[in-house]
């Protein structure tokens, strides 16, 4: 599902791993920037000195851009910061993929918004209370939550987190953690690796892959 | 001899970047123009409504006030040089008003407003890394950012001149025969013997086409925003002289071709 093969960034250099169908697996790197070159090659926005990255069985560098993009349809990336569009109100951004790819209204996906949202201890009130509000007005770890939400309600077959418990009060964080498991595990294939640079916040994923930045290389860690 | 070095690096440079922005603008009409079935998705959709509401309903206002006061004063200054001649003074309020005024007045007016937000909003995406996070949903940006504006530009566009025209010249007789005694009514007689097919369709043919260079050149320099928010400004005003530029040369063409 994802496989990199003798991949070299500016800060790391031959990294090979691979994470198959239905596994959930940590990386964890030593630097928020090295955690961000590797991002952007993983997604095939930045070009990589060497090696290849692929996701879903495809070579990401050497697609096509439309066919590129047309892959992120069955991928979720949750940014650390949302990665929400700054001009579409909170609930338009949470709406925006699912509405995209499945042309269905917005209205149509408010229940199962409440009920993820109650997962991470947000009752309807506090999304209600959002929902029309623009990303700039809220902070930033309430955004990332709503980054979290968009990529759950795509229900993809792969999903990318980028180090998205880090922002997070201790008692989300927590519930983050648990929702991310529980969605991981409701799809029997679906496959999930976590991008973080803190060791307590990889202690809270029970991966069946860890992989560890050891100087300018990424290493598998026994468990 | 520096200074003429210095001058022709200059327009070299100037003309290559001309070249790019026009081939970049080019090719953002291509791919809306082989994309407009992305219209049928909700969301690109809502953006085009949006686009529609920002620039021909909200425009509506300020539209209505220039239309009334230049058609006040072709209407005053054609009848002080014809003679108070109702049928003549008409004939070039129509003219002038159909073939050139309403579409290159209402595009300004457009570009003015829509041709900065349009470039200030696609950079502070760009800038912003917003672009990426939209590919990395599946979303194409060029079908959900530009294809809408451009289409939307077109549509408020072909609309406000319409409304343009019939303000200008409705309201600009209704004012004249208010304050110089002009029959209203047989001058709005004239307007109708004064118009043929051919003028709406030039007409028309205008509006649409100055919709589509305003929105195409604002989302090439929007787009064309690489790394810093101090480009911003830069690319805007950039962009509003370009479009300015290409509305008043195309605009010429039009009407060499059409009326000479």
């Amino acid at each position: 599902m994802i496989k990199l093969a003798d991949l070299s960034t500016k800060s790391l250099s031959c990294i090979s791993l691979h994470v198959p169908v239905g596994a959930l697996a940590t990386a964890r790197f030593t630097s928020t920037s090295a955690k961000d070159e590797f991002m952007q090659v993983l997604l095939g926005h930045g070009l990589p000195r060497g090696g290849t990255v692929e996701l879903l069985s495809k070579d990401i560098h050497s697609l096509p851009r439309a066919e590129r993009i047309g892959l992120f349809t069955d991928i979720a990336v949750v940014w650390n910061h949302g990665g929400l569009i700054s001009n579409l109100k909170l609930w338009e951004n949470l709406c925006l993929p699912v509405c995209y790819h499945h042309n269905v209204q917005p209205s149509t996906l408010e229940e199962q918004a409440v009920e993820i949202f109650h997962k991470l201890g947000k009752p309807r009130k506090w999304l209600e209370e959002r929902a029309a509000r623009l990303p700039s007005s809220v902070p930033e770890h309430h955004a990332a939550l709503f980054g979290l939400a968009r990529a759950m309600l795509m229900a993809p077959g792969l999903v990318i987190y980028d180090t998205i418990l880090e922002d997070l009060e201790p008692r989300t964080a927590a519930l983050a953690a648990d929702l991310i498991v529980q969605f991981h595990r409701a799809l029997g294939n679906r496959t999930s690796l976590m991008l973080c640079t803190l060791p307590e916040h990889e202690a809270s994923m029970p991966a069946t892959l860890r992989f560890v930045q050891d100087g300018d290389n990424l290493i598998q860690r026994e468990q | 001899m520096n200074v003429v070095l210095n001058a022709a690096q200059s327009v070299g440079k100037t003309l290559r970047n001309s070249i790019i922005n026009s081939l970049g603008a080019i090719g953002l009409v291509t791919h809306s123009a082989s994309n407009l079935r992305a219209l049928g998705i909700q969301p690109v959709r809502s953006v085009f409504f949006r686009q529609v509401y920002f620039t021909g309903y909200e425009a509506l206002g300020y539209v209505t006030a220039i239309a009334v006061l230049i058609g006040v004063a072709i209407v005053t200054q054609v009848s002080n040089i014809t003679g108070n001649n109702v049928v003549l003074t008409g004939r070039v309020l129509v003219w002038s008003v159909m073939r050139e005024l309403g579409p290159l007045i209402t595009a300004i007016l457009v570009a003015s407003r829509s041709s900065t937000a349009i470039t200030s909003e696609l950079g502070t995406l760009k800038v912003r890394r917003e672009i990426d996070v939209l590919e990395s949903m599946g979303i194409e940006p060029l079908d959900y950012l530009v294809l809408p504006r451009i289409l939307g530009l077109m549509v408020s566009c072909l609309v406000l001149t319409i409304y343009f025209q019939i303000i200008c010249i409705v309201g600009g007789f209704a004012l004249s025969s208010f304050i110089m005694g002009f029959p209203f009514w047989s001058n709005l007689d004239e307007v109708f013997y004064s118009l043929s097919l051919f003028e709406i369709a030039i007409s028309v043919a205008k509006s649409l086409a100055f919709g589509l260079l305003i929105a195409a050149v604002s989302c090439q320099h929007g787009l064309g925003v690489t790394q810093s928010i101090t480009e911003i400004p830069r690319a805007t005003s950039r962009a509003v002289v370009r479009t300015f530029l290409l509305l008043f040369f195309l605009d010429s063409v039009v009407t060499l071709v059409s009326f000479l």
